[in-house]
C-alpha cells in the first residue's frame, strides 16, 4: 500500500505530494497538518491487511458470470439453478 | 592537439549556419504522487540551461512515461514552467484559450489502472543569457494524481524525461 493512500485514509482532505515513495520526501501543501511517519506506516499495514483479507472477494468477482449470464441462468434454471452456479465460485474461494 | 575558436561559421552564400549549441537532459526514474489541485513541482523533473546568446531559441522536449489518477472520472494535468535566474515562474506551452489549464492532460474513464502519456515539444524564445530552469508541474482534478505509475498502485513504474536544446538564433 503506497504512502499517499495511507495519508488520504488518515486525512481525506490532505493536500500532499510524495516523491519516490520515500517517507523523507513528503511535502505538505496548503497548511495540511503533518502526519507522523509512525502513523503512516501503521495505516499502511492496516490497509494492506484489509486488502489481503479481501483477496477471496477479488477472486470471486473475477470468476462470477456476467450479470447478463446470471439473468440467463435464472431464466433457464430458476433461482436454485443460479444459486448452484454461484455456489461453485464461493466454494472455490472461501471467505478467509 | 589544436583548438579552433570562431564566433560564427557561414556557408558559401554568406548565411549563418544554424545548429544545436548545447543539449541538457534530466531523466526522472522515481514515482511522484500528489493530492494537490494546484500545480506543484514534480520533484526531479526539471532541467537548467544557460543560453549563449539572447537570440537563441530553446527547444524543450518532455516525455512523461505515464500518468494516472486513483479514482475513475478524475484527471491529471501537467504544465511546463520556466524560471529565469531563479526568479518567478511562467507557465509556458499553454494555449491562449480561456479554458486552457495545462500543457497536457489525461482524463481517467472508468478504470483506475488506465494511464495516459504526456508529450510536449515547445520552442521557447527566452531572450536571455541568464540561467533558465524548465520545470514540469502537475496537479489532479481530485483524488490522487500519479506520475510514472498507475493511479491505483505503485506497481508498474515508468520514467519521464525533460530535454532542452539551445538552437542558434
Amino acid at each position: 500500500m503506497d504512502i499517499i493512500s495511507a495519508i488520504v485514509a488518515i486525512n481525506p482532505d490532505a493536500k500532499v505530494s510524495v516523491n519516490a515513495e520515500d517517507y523523507d520526501q513528503i511535502t505538505w501543501h496548503d497548511g495540511t497538518a503533518v502526519i507522523s511517519k509512525a502513523d503512516i506506516v501503521a495505516k499502511q499495514a492496516e490497509l494492506k491487511k484489509a486488502y489481503d483479507d479481501a483477496e477471496y472477494q477479488r477472486k470471486r468477482k473475477a470468476e462470477y458470470p456476467s450479470i447478463e449470464d446470471q439473468l440467463d441462468d435464472i431464466y433457464h434454471n430458476g433461482i436454485s439453478g443460479w444459486s448452484a452456479t454461484i455456489k461453485k465460485t464461493k466454494d472455490k474461494h472461501p471467505k478467509a | 592537439m589544436s583548438i579552433i575558436k570562431v564566433n560564427e561559421i557561414q556557408n558559401v552564400a554568406g548565411t549563418q549556419n544554424k545548429g544545436v549549441l548545447q543539449v541538457v537532459s534530466t531523466c526522472k526514474t522515481s514515482q511522484f504522487t500528489t493530492t494537490s489541485t494546484s500545480y506543484v513541482d514534480i520533484t526531479g523533473l526539471n532541467v537548467a540551461i544557460t543560453p549563449r546568446s539572447t537570440s537563441s531559441k530553446v527547444l524543450v522536449v518532455v516525455g512523461v512515461g505515464c500518468m494516472g489518477n486513483s479514482a475513475s472520472g478524475y484527471q491529471t494535468f501537467v504544465v511546463l514552467e520556466r524560471a529565469i535566474s531563479g526568479g518567478a515562474t511562467t507557465e509556458i506551452a499553454k494555449s491562449t484559450d480561456a479554458a486552457s489549464i495545462a500543457s497536457s492532460a489525461m482524463w481517467l474513464d472508468n478504470n483506475t489502472y488506465s494511464t495516459g502519456a504526456a508529450s510536449i515539444n515547445f520552442l521557447d524564445s527566452p531572450n536571455t543569457t541568464s540561467a533558465i530552469t524548465y520545470t514540469l508541474q502537475c496537479k489532479g482534478g481530485g483524488n490522487t494524481a500519479a506520475i510514472n505509475r498507475r493511479g491505483d498502485t505503485a506497481d508498474d513504474g515508468t520514467v519521464s524525461t525533460i530535454t532542452v536544446m539551445e538552437i542558434q538564433g
